[in-house]
Formats: structure tokens, sequence, C-alpha cells
């Protein structure tokens, strides 16, 4: 699995903040990317130098492993967060001269077009005003016009913003069945939940630095705390006492058939194996699993520590 | 190129599928149509049938009476069966005929022919009638009974009407430019309009790019868009289209206006409704104006002649090399100021942000508008020179001197290559502010902003 696309130390400066420093990105080809970060972070900067909207005052960009060019564009689908459409215009035209903006000839761009409508039951929409739609409907559009051109590389900005959660899992069966046709997707979002769900890889970006990059799992593994929940049927108080050496008890609570949940976080050198060892006899077991830090977990603790390593507040804005 | 053709095509569709611009094109030709046919067709219906029965107690001699003096029209029949009767009996006997009015001379008229009348008092005359009998029956009796007052009072004073418009004389100065015939006021409004015509253009179809450009801004299409393509070649293809919805919307106004004038004009002439009735109407006013006077041709005559000259002074431009420069600087001007209007419009948030930024981009055009006296009174003066060198307002102050002529071919190859280096210049520099602007949201932007995003690396 090659790397289709490399971001090298890019940077980029408005005239008077730092709207990205020395960022490096690689997206390997076939997965989901996650572009994470707080508002103001860089993100949006970044995708518009990938989408060649603008350009880095420094660094280079790597499309399939060759120095990126102007006809690059053309094998990339781009759905930005800040997104509209010709009102006045109607929905299947506006969509077949989009698609011709990308790169189809008018009459493949067509018959795409009408494909796209049937999937998504919409083709009695075709001679519809935009300004008729509604959000949620020109969303749909919006997001048939970004794959319409069988992109290998998909930017989608805050793709679920907007969308009532019947169509956001629409979207989502999409991305993922895109991705299984080896679409490549960078996905820049807020919902962790969907982070967790969709992306192979990671980049955090705060403060417009990268602050943290990598596999989601191997992530979540590393920020791990030792933390594990543990349901038993027996005594609460000879479970702690039990317990005490080797863990801190972190939270409990009884489900109404009368089993106990806890979330114990080992201290010292202390074991998985030695917890349930010291606690068996005090115990009926009946299931102990690893609690990985989520997404925003993670998020929040970076985003927090770097803020205040710097001295200041999180959430500045641009 | 491809691609912004592509754009051009979208544009131009769009542009010429809006309901303004189909309005305007119907409306337009029918508006002018309207101003050309209705005033003829309502001109050319023959008036309503009326008797005047005149009614004169002025008690003057019928050698120089007014009595007599009217003939009968198309519409209009004189009656003087009841002349000397009294006005009482006479408005008593037609008081409820309808079409019917008594046009009563009362006894001081003149004076009541005192043959030393001097002062112009009492000078006026009643008509009864019992429906309106309209203007141009009364603007006729007014025309002729002043022709004959005017006679009298010479002929009591021992002239005659050949002396007076004798005495109305004027001098005249043939202003000759390079032995031809010149006229001034032909020239002055030829340059006005042609002038008008680009200032027009320049604006409100410069304002439509604006707007069209902060429309894609406040929807919120132009990321999508520019990720395709490139934000400059997004502008001027939306120049350029614009360009073309305004030539097609001439080109519409043209046709259509001929196209609802010729049958109207055709339907006119196969039922006679006519301007020869109309003609008719106004040569009898004449006739019996000049049977009175004798000498009313002279005025005629004048009249024509001026016409004849101005034709000539139209002909006399030479419209041969006006008209190229006339549609270089219609060019290049539109295309300089759209691209402005264009990076005016993609800074702005919302229409009144349109506002604050295309004020001060319409100056300089309504500077050179204003300037045409100036131009006009001395169109080779420094004024008009330099006007017509300063590439905002070249393209209306140059194109108003051109009927003038004398502008040596140096003096208009600067202007012309002012004003393209110039279109290169602002587009260039338009594009930079563009390219920024259209993506820079919810943020108040000032003139000192738009000067940093001069030098935004790409």
């Amino acid at each position: 699995m090659g790397i289709l696309l490399q971001a090298e130390n890019v940077s980029k400066k408005y005239s008077n903040h730092l709207a990205l420093d020395d960022v490096s990105i690689s997206v390997p080809e076939g997965t989901v990317f996650g572009l994470l970060g707080p508002n103001g972070a860089g993100k949006t900067t970044l995708i518009r130098i990938i989408n060649q909207i603008t350009g880095p005052d420094s660094g280079r960009l790597l499309f399939d492993e060759r120095l990126m060019e102007a006809h690059h564009i053309e094998d990339i689908g781009y759905l930005p967060e800040e997104r509209g459409l010709y009102k006045k215009m109607e929905v299947g035209e506006q969509a077949v001269y989009l698609a011709r903006l990308k790169g189809l000839d008018k009459k493949e761009a067509k018959r795409r077009v009408k494909e796209w409508f049937e999937k998504f039951d919409m083709s009695h929409w075709w001679k519809k005003k935009i300004e008729e739609l509604s959000k949620g409907m020109q969303q749909k559009v919006q997001f048939i016009v970004t794959v319409l051109h069988e992109p290998r590389l998909l930017i989608l900005d805050e793709p679920f913003s907007g969308f009532d959660p019947i169509n956001a899992a629409l979207i989502k069966d999409e991305l993922l069945e895109l991705k299984k046709k080896g679409s490549t997707i960078i996905l820049s979002t807020h919902n962790m939940g969907s982070v967790e769900e969709l992306c192979d890889n990671i980049a955090l970006i705060n403060r417009s630095k990268k602050i943290l990059d990598g596999n989601v799992k191997e992530i979540r593994r590393a920020y791990a705390a030792r933390t594990y929940d543990l349901a038993f049927r027996g005594n609460m108080i000879a479970f702690t006492n039990a317990m005490w050496t080797g863990g801190e008890l972190i939270s409990q609570s009884v489900d109404g058939e009368g089993l106990n949940h806890v979330r114990v976080k080992l201290l010292g050198n202390a074991t998985p194996n030695g917890l349930l060892d010291s606690v068996m006899r005090n115990a009926e077991i009946h299931g102990l699993t690893e609690v990985l830090p989520t997404m925003n977990d993670i998020f929040i603790m970076k985003v927090q520590a770097g803020n205040e390593s710097l001295g200041t507040k999180s959430n500045f804005t641009e | 190129m491809g691609k912004i053709w592509i754009i051009i095509q979208r544009e131009y569709i769009m542009g010429v599928r809006n309901k303004a611009f189909i309005v305007l094109c119907f409306v337009a030709p029918l508006f002018f149509a309207g101003l050309i046919i209705v005033p003829t067709v309502i001109a050319s219906q023959p008036g309503e049938d009326r008797t005047i029965v005149v009614c004169d107690n002025s008690m003057c001699p019928d050698s120089i009476g007014y009595a007599f003096i009217f003939k009968d029209t198309l519409n209009l029949k004189f009656d003087y069966g009841m002349v000397y009767k009294p006005i009482d009996e006479v408005e008593k006997f037609y008081r409820d005929s309808d079409n019917v009015s008594v046009l009563y001379i009362p006894e001081n008229f003149m004076g009541g022919c005192d043959t030393n009348y001097e002062h112009s008092v009492g000078l006026s005359c009643i008509l009864y009638s019992k429906t309106e009998p309209g203007m141009n029956t009364t603007n006729l009796l007014e025309a002729v009974m002043t022709n004959q007052v005017q006679l009298d009072i010479l002929g009591r004073n021992g002239l005659t009407r050949e002396i007076l418009e004798l005495s109305k004389r004027k001098v005249a100065i043939e202003s000759q430019v390079d032995n031809k015939v010149s006229d001034a006021d032909v020239k002055f409004m030829a340059g006005l309009v042609l002038g008008l015509a680009i200032y027009m253009y320049i604006l409100i179809f410069g304002v439509r790019v604006m707007k069209s450009v902060q429309e894609e801004k406040s929807t919120r299409i132009v990321e999508v868009i520019i990720s395709s393509v490139r934000p400059f070649q997004l502008m001027m293809g939306k120049i350029v289209a614009v360009a073309l919805v305004a030539l097609t919307q001439f080109t519409a106004w043209i046709v259509l206006s001929l196209l609802i004038l010729l049958p109207v004009v055709g339907a006119i002439n196969d039922k006679k409704l006519d301007f020869t009735k109309l003609k008719d109407n106004n040569s009898v006013t004449m006739a019996m104006v000049n049977e009175t006077s004798g000498s009313g041709t002279v005025m005629n005559m004048e009249i024509n002649e001026k016409t004849i000259e101005a034709m000539d002074t139209i002909g006399s431009i030479p419209w041969g090399n006006v008209i190229p420069i006339f549609l270089f600087y219609f060019i290049f001007g539109y295309l300089m100021y759209a691209a402005i209007f264009a990076a005016m419009g993609s800074a702005a948030d919302s229409d009144t942000d349109t506002a604050q930024f295309s004020v001060p981009v319409t100056v300089p055009l309504m500077i050179s508008m204003a300037s045409f006296v100036v131009v006009a009174n001395d169109p080779h003066g420094a004024v008009a020179k330099w006007l017509s060198m300063i590439p905002f307002t070249s393209p209306v102050v140059m194109i108003m001197r051109i009927p003038y002529g004398g502008i040596s071919t140096t003096e208009l190859a600067i202007s012309m290559g002012i004003l393209v280096a110039s279109f290169f210049l602002m587009t260039w520099l338009a594009g930079r502010i563009y390219r920024v602007g259209i993506l820079m949201y919810g943020k108040k932007v000032s003139w000192r902003e738009l000067g940093k995003w001069l030098f935004y690396k790409g």
C-alpha cells in the first residue's frame, strides 16, 4: 500500500499570523485519514493547500509519490466546510457543470449524475432549483458532486454537519463503500465518534503545529492509562479490601441483576493478572476489559496540554 | 482555456435566462417602440367632427374683421350662418348640440376695431362647447387668429409681414474645419451619446459582475469551484460572459425594436391610418396661416435647411474611424472596470459592503461623464487631453472628443496604450485581491486590508 498524498514540512503565513508551522502528514492509499484540531488550528489552510487553492510558503506536496501538479486537482474531490451551490440553478445542470469543471466531458458527466441521483432516489429533483431544496437535500447534492468524478483522493471538511442521523448514516456507508473500492479519504472533523468509527490514521493539529499523528488504534493504546472495567458478583467491601495494594477504584455501580461494575486503575507494577489473582477469592468474576481512551479524551488532553504549556486557554479563533 | 470556456457558457446561459434580462430585452424595445408608436397612432387618429359657429360681435367691417378667416379642415367645419347675431342668441341656439362650438369674438376685441388701437389687452375670445373640443381645435383657432392680429397691427402701422421677417434675420457664423462645414452642436450630441453609452455599459454590467461575484461568495459555492479552476479563470470567465450577455441584450434590443416597429408602421400604412391625414391637418393650418401672411414658408425652409445641415454634419463625422475607436474604448474600458468591480465584489460580504466598495470605483466614471461640458467647450484643451490619457476616464472622455476630430494618431495611440496597459495591470491586481477576498468570510474588510491582500503569496 503506497502513500497517495504526502505533505512535507508545509508552512504558511498570513500577514500577521502563522497558519501552518512545519506540518508534515502522509496519507496511505485506500485509507481514511482524520485531520483533527480545534477551530482555527490550521486544518482548512492545509486542506486549501492540498487543493491548490492557495500555495505553501515553504514545504512541498507529493501526490502519488510525485511532486503535485496542477492537473492533480482532477484526482481530488473536495467538500468544503463552507459549502454552497448556485441557488437559481437547476440541480441536474449544476451537478453536470461542476463535474465538467473537474474534467469530465458533458455526456459522461450527465450519465454519472443520473446514476447517482437514481442511487440516492432523487431523480425527480433534476429540474428543481437549489433554493427549492431543504438543507439536507442540498448536502446530498454536494456530496454527489464531490465524488462524481471518482477522485482518487476525497477531502471532506465536516461532512456530517447539517445532516440528520439517517442521512449521516447514509453518507457514512457511502464513504466506507468508496474506501472499499480503493478511494483515499481525508476527513476533517470535530466529531470524534466518527473518527473512531471511520479513520485508520489521524493527525492532530493545534495552533498551526502538528502535535500528534499515527494509527488510531495505536494511538489509543499508547494513551491507555492501565484502566480496566471489571464485572463481578460478590461483596463490594471484600473486593476493595482485596485489591487495595495494586489498584485504585475509579468508579463503581450495581446493575439490576446485582452485578457489580467497577473501573480500576492499576498502580505501580500491578498487572491485570495480579488484580484478578487478588480479588478472585472474594468475588465471582464475570468479565475484565481494558478501557482505551476515546479519541475525544486524547484530543482534549493533547490540546489542553499544548495550550497550557503556552500559558493560554484553549479555543482561540482565527 | 477549456475550463474558462465552460465557465463562460454557464455564466452566459444563467445571464440570459435571468428574469431581469428577459424582461429588459422585451420591455425596453416595447417601451421605445411605444414611445414612437403611441403618439403616432394617437396623432393619426382623425379627430371628432366638429362645427364651429363663428359669432363676431367686434363690430369690425368685413374688410378687417376676424369672422371669415377660417377655412374648413378635415374635421372642423366653420359655420358663418349667425356670424353677426348677439352671443346670447347664438349660444341658446347651439347650447344642446354635441360637437358644436361657438367661437365668440367679443365687442372689445382689438379695441372694437379702433384703428388707433395699440394695446395688447382684450385679445381673448371664448369658445363655448357642450363637450370638450380638444387642444388641437383651440390651438388651430389661436394660431389663425394670432396670425391675423399680427398682420393687422403691422398693417395699421404701415408695415408688411415681409419687413417684419426681414428684421428678424440672424447672422450665421459657419465653422469650417479643414475646409469642411462643421456643426459643433451635432458633434457635441454625437460625443455625448457615445460617451453615455460607454458610461452606462460599464456601470450597469460592471455592477452586475460585482453582484455575481458577491453572490458566489455569500452562497459559498466559490470554494467548490476554485478547487477545480484557478480563481483568475473564474473571474475572467465571468467578466467575459457578462460582456457577452450585454452584447446579446443590445443585439436583442435592436432586432426586437425593428421587429415590433416594422409591422406596426406597415399596418399604419396599410390602413392609411395615417400620416397623410396628419400632414393634411398640418398643411391646412399652415395654408390658413400662410394665406393670411403670405410668407410662412420662409420659416419652413429654414427648418429644412437646418435639418439638412445637421445630417451633413453627422455624415461628415468619420464614422469609419469613430466606430472602431468606440468599440476599442468600449471593450477595454469595460474589461478594466469589470475586473475592479469583481475585486470589490470579492471583498464584500453583503450587499451593504458592495455599496461601500463600488462608490469609490464609480467616482472616476462620474467625473468623466461630468466633464462633458468642459470637453465640449474645448475638445483639445488641457482638461480634455489629460482626462483622455487617464485610463479611468479615457474610455468616456476620448470617445466624446472623437467626433470633433483633430486628435493626432500619436495622442490616440498613447491613450489606447495606457488603457491596455492599465487593463492588464488592473486585472492582475484585481485577480490578487479576488483570490484572497472570495475565501474571506465574516470579516469587515477595510481598504488597508485590501492593500495587504495584494502582497499575499499565492
